[in-house]
This record gives structure tokens, sequence and C-alpha cells, in this order.
């Protein structure tokens, strides 16, 4: 009776549903965050020809746990001049976008994970057909978090601080925005799945490879990392728009802005590395391997690039100086935005004359 | 069943969130609330089977129009004491009112004609809602729309540069000419 | 496409919703609260506060934000025609949809020029 109700396709369904939320958001939240920190501290101690963390647990990866527990207990600190509700909002309103954005994220091609599951199904949690448009719309609501989290402090330096971050991340939103329209232009469709699919051939990088240009630079400020840190530097605006905040408060924005990398990373992956795909010319079909049985081989795969990309992320941290505020938005409407439109003139011509060929 | 029963819960949702924002004291609070009304009408824009106009409902409003509400109420930085204590409606009432104009609608709707069709935009292959229908009509139909939309948001950043220009000031030197200049 | 894809997105609203709420109860349960007056003042270099509490900030920040919500329209509008654009290019009719968006963009180009041109986007923006 058992074997009945485990093969149950409906069961088999919400079980997989369940299965990929619980692992992707164990992921987000409790691997890539506590992983990130290890590595950007020892990244960090490597390029600067010194030990990173190496006391707690062998090669001191232990740190973050040691981080977190130390974040936990830490006290709850209250300055007198806080407008309390927001104060306590805007932690909890920059982790939900960092929760929601890997929703349409495909981790993987269509698949019956070996056999297990009936129907050929994909490794996305929510496989909306307006995926890209839906992600777009997620980052653009982690304004808030910064915007509320610097006013509701109530420090001159932190409203300064949340104003310049905010203001930052929607100028280069639109950079990415219009970056990400040229590989609608080149992969023909909105939904993550199919523009990863649609690269079996040829990733995206090539024909786009002056969107890549535009979209990297947009991700490093929408991320608030380096070269566009100012918002949060320390030497600038005393930590800037989250100068009041301590203990896990602080520790929520840090995870939410780890995570954030992450999801986009992926999505730079997806949208111009190929997403899953082996090489640039080969994909994991075109080599022999069998994607019946071994169906984790594309997420492995993915799941390396994703680590390369942060990887990156920490090693442009640590090597770049910081841009000066205004330089930094001069960067993104005027250099940025100017590229990315002509980006699309030269993506419909590279498109007409594919077509011609 | 499921369709009609959330579609009750987000109006009566959108409604709740509406009221607030209109007497809430704070317009901070205001602003918040009305970026959750925007998620509630995004969900019945989800429930009319529109996905992309619901996905650009939280782009455009929730994520770009709010911003500058946002931004401006920060910006302002009442004082508290000067926006007054408390409005002349207190909250209970508001949630009262709706919370009975939902128990309304839920009696009409118990107790009137099943009028209600599943509609073809929410079966499962349906294309009704997505990005790809939605640029069909627009490139080929309204394709003059479209120009004017553009046409439109020039206006509107020809307007910005009119609100916000001023006369860059003339420089005043940092070292007049009979001064000593350090070496 | 299903009505339930969303439940994805609704789960993972409430799981973050979850997470955060959860670490700020843990804080006020596990933290302690030993207030003082040099602790729980603004932070200003360790330094106490002086200047006006509500200084007047730059309209640049009001431009920024309202160019920015023109800019973003202009891209949501740029969606659905480079979704298009393939379709209409192997129907045969590339040049009218290539003309369509050229005109457009070319219409977004001059509000670009025209900002750019009036210093709005200048030293803050």
């Amino acid at each position: 009776m058992v074997e009945t109700f485990l093969s149950n396709p409906d069961f088999i369904k919400w079980a997989f549903f369940a299965g990929k939320i619980l692992l992707l958001f164990g992921l987000a939240f409790g691997v890539v965050a506590p992983v990130m920190i290890w590595v950007e501290r020892r990244v960090a101690g490597l390029i600067q020809d010194r030990y990173g963390p190496n006391r707690v647990g062998p090669f001191g990866l232990l740190q973050s746990l040691a981080d977190g527990i130390k974040l936990l207990l830490k006290e709850d600190l209250r300055p007198t001049e806080i407008r309390p509700v927001f104060y306590l909002l805007a932690p909890i309103l920059s982790v939900i976008p960092a929760a929601m954005a890997f929703a349409v994220i495909p981790f993987g091609p269509p698949t019956t994970l070996g056999g297990l599951l009936p129907t050929p199904m994909r490794l996305q949690i929510a496989e909306l057909n307006v995926g890209l448009v839906y992600v777009l719309a997620i980052s653009s609501l982690s304004v808030y978090a910064i915007a509320l989290a610097g006013w509701a402090s109530n420090n001159k330096f932190s409203v300064l601080g949340s104003l310049r971050a905010s203001a930052q991340m929607i100028s280069y939103e639109l950079a990415a925005g219009l970056a990400i329209v040229s590989v609608i232009l080149l992969s023909g469709s909105v939904d993550l799945m199919a523009i990863a699919q649609s690269q079996t051939e040829m990733w995206n990088i090539f024909p786009g490879f002056l969107a890549f240009l535009v979209f990297l630079p947009a991700i490093f400020a929408e991320t608030n990392r380096t070269p566009f840190d100012l918002p949060e530097a320390e030497a600038e605006l005393v930590v800037g728009y989250h100068t009041e905040y301590s203990g896990i408060k602080f520790g929520l924005f840090f995870l939410a802005e780890y995570v954030n990398m992450a999801t986009v990373s992926a999505l730079c992956i997806l949208f111009f590395f190929g997403g899953w795909e082996f090489l640039p010319w080969l994909s994991w079909e075109k080599i022999g391997v069998d994607l019946n049985t071994f169906w984790f081989i594309p997420t492995i795969w993915f799941f390396t690039k994703i680590a390369a990309f942060l990887f990156f992320f920490v090693w442009v941290r640590w090597t770049l100086p910081r841009f000066r505020y205004d330089q930094l938005m001069s960067i993104g409407w005027k250099t940025l935005i100017p590229i990315a439109l002509l980006n699309i003139l030269i993506t419909t011509t590279y498109l007409v004359f594919e077509k011609a060929s | 069943m499921l369709q009609q029963s959330l579609f009750i819960i987000m109006a009566a949702l959108v409604l709740l969130t509406a009221g607030l924002v209109a007497f809430r004291p704070r317009p901070i609070e205001s602003a918040m609330w009305l970026i959750l009304n925007f998620f509630f009408t995004a969900g019945l824009y989800v429930l009319l089977g529109s996905h992309f106009v619901a996905v650009i409902q939280i782009l455009v409003y929730a994520g770009a129009i709010m911003v500058l509400f946002v931004f401006v109420i920060l910006l302002l930085n009442l004082d508290p004491k000067e926006l007054g204590d408390e409005t002349s409606l207190h909250w209970s009432s508001v949630v009262m009112f709706v919370g009975m104009l939902s128990f309304l609608l839920l009696i009409l709707h118990v107790a009137g004609p099943q009028t209600l069709e599943p509609m073809e935009g929410l079966l499962p292959d349906s294309k009704f809602g997505s990005v790809e229908a939605l640029a069909q009509k627009l490139l080929t139909d309204y394709v003059w729309g479209f120009e004017l939309a553009g046409v439109i948001l020039l206006l509107a950043i020809v307007g910005v540069g009119m609100l916000a220009y001023r006369k860059p000031k003339p420089k005043t030197p940092k070292f007049l000419d009979h001064q000593e200049r350090p070496v | 496409m299903f009505l339930s894809e969303y439940l994805g997105v609704a789960v993972l609203l409430i799981l973050g919703l979850l997470a955060g709420c959860g670490a700020v109860a843990a804080a006020w349960l596990f933290g302690a609260k030993r207030y003082y007056p040099n602790k729980t003042s603004a932070y200003e270099c360790g330094i106490p506060s002086e200047g006006a509490e509500n200084e007047r900030f730059s309209v640049r920040f009001y431009l920024v934000a309202v160019s920015f919500i023109l800019f973003d329209i202009e891209t949501i509008f740029l969606v659905p025609w480079a979704l298009g654009f393939r379709g209409f290019l192997d129907n045969g009719h590339g040049l009218y949809i290539w003309t369509v968006g050229l005109v457009f963009l070319a219409v977004l180009t001059l509000g670009l020029v025209y900002e750019w041109r009036k210093g709005l986007l200048d030293w803050n923006t």
C-alpha cells in the first residue's frame, strides 16, 4: 500500500515541488551565504598575501557558523532615534525579494530524475512564462529595504547613504534591463528555460558580447559590490545605510546581499553563458551524455559556473578601487545606457544578417 | 471554485489596503500599504490570466513609481508631530467597513446565480496573457499606440527637464588674480 | 500556464518572511538589552550628533527617480518588441519591425540626449 501511495502521480508531483523549494531555499540561505562569507575572507587573504580565517575549524571552515552564532547572540540594539516599525521592517524587506527572485531560475533541463518522475519536469520552482520580467520586477523591489533602512535609522549618514544606494540601484537597473532586451532579441523568449535551451548551438555571449559588457557592471552595482559599493563603504559613510544595525538584523542585509549575488550570477550565466551547457559549441547531448541516467550533470555544471562567478565577484572586490559617487552615476547613465541602446541596434542588425545567411 | 475564492480574498485585500492607504496618519505607512495594494492588484490580474500585465504592474507601479513616492516622502522628512496624532477616522472603523463590504459581496456571490464561467485564459496551455500574445497585438494592430507611447514618454522627459532645470551658476575662481597661489 | 505556478512564488515569499521575522524575533529573544545613552545615540564617529536633524536634500534624487520611471517604461515596451522581432523577421516583415523599433528607440534616445544636454544627468546623477 505504501508503494501505491508513493507512486501516486499527484503525491510525486507535490513531493517534487516541496523538494525543489526546500533544496533551493536551503541552498540559497543555508549554503551560499555561509560559504560565501568564508570564500570572501579567504580569497581576500589570498589576494592580499595573508591568511584568511584559519583558526575556527579546518581551514577556518567553521568561521561562518561562529559568525552566525555571534550575530544571533549580539545585543539587540535599538538606538533611541529610530522609527521602530520601519527599523525592524527593513531587514525583512531585504530578505523577501532575495528569496522570491530565484523562484524562476531553472537549474537544469527538464528531467525525469533518472526515472523517479513519470514525465520530465522542470527544475524550476515556478515555471512562469514571463519569468524574465518577473525577475526584473522582484529585483526592483530590493530598493525599498535600503531606502527604509537608512531613513528609519534617523542618522544623517544613514539617510544619505541609503538615498545614494537607492539612486545607484535604480540607475543600474535600467542598464541591466536594456541589456536583457538584447538577450530577449537573441533568444526569442522571455521564459528563462527557453533562453537556456536556445543556447545549445552557441552561447549568447558571442553575439551578445556588448550586452554582457553592459550587464556585468550593472549586476555589480545592483548588488552593491565593489567597485560600486560606495553606499556601504566604511571609510566614506560609516557603513552607510546599515550603520545603526547590529547583530542578526545586519546579518539579514548581508544574507540578502549574498543571495542576490548568487541569483544575479545565475541569471548572467543563463543569459550569456549557456546555462547548463557544457562548452560554448558543445552541448551535453552532442557529447553523448545520456541525460536520462546522468540527469544531475547539467545541474552540477550550472552550480560550478555559479561558483566561478561568485569567485569572480570576490576577486573583483579585492582588486579594484571603488568609484566615486558622481563617477558611478555618470557611468550608469552616460556610458552604460547609450551602449545598451546601441547594442540593441547592433543585435537587430546581427539577427537580420543571421537570417539572410 | 478556487478561482472564485481567490478572487474574493484578493479583492477584499485590495479594498482593505486601499482603505489603509487613505486613513493612516503617516505618509510613509500609506506608501507601504499602497505597495501591498499593487501586489494584490497584480494578483487580480493573474486571476484574469494576464500574467505579463501582472508582472509589469509590480515592475512599474510597485518598483518604479512607488520608489519615487517613497523618495519624495523620505526627502521631505516631515516631523511626525506636524502630521497630527490621529486621523478623523479610526482604523477599526475602516476595517469594519471593508469587512462588511466583503461580507456583502460574499453573500451576493453565494446567493446569486453562478455566472462565472471558467476563463479560457486560465487553461494550462493558453497563450492568453503571455508576452507573445501581447507582442502580436501590440506590433500589428496597435503599433501607432506603441509609437505614441514613446512620444508621450518623451514629453514626460521634457517635462521633467523643465521642472528641474537650474541655470548653472558661473563658477567663481578659487584664487583672484592678485592673490598669491600656493606653490 | 497553470495558476498553480504562482504557488511556488507564494511559498518562497512566506519562507522569506518567516526567515526574516524569525531572525528579528531571535535577536529580540536572545540579545541582551543593556542600553545606555552613549550606545543608543545616533552614530557619528563617536562624537555627539551635530548639525540639524532634517537637512534639505538635493533635488537630483527626485530627478533620478523620475527618469528611472520613464526609461523603465521604455524598457517594458521594448520587451514585447524584442520578443516579436524574430517572428516578424521570419515572416518577411523584418524591415517593418525594425523600423517600428528604431522609431521608438530614436524617440527615447532623443529624450536621453535632451536630459544629458540639459545637465540633468550631471554630478549626483
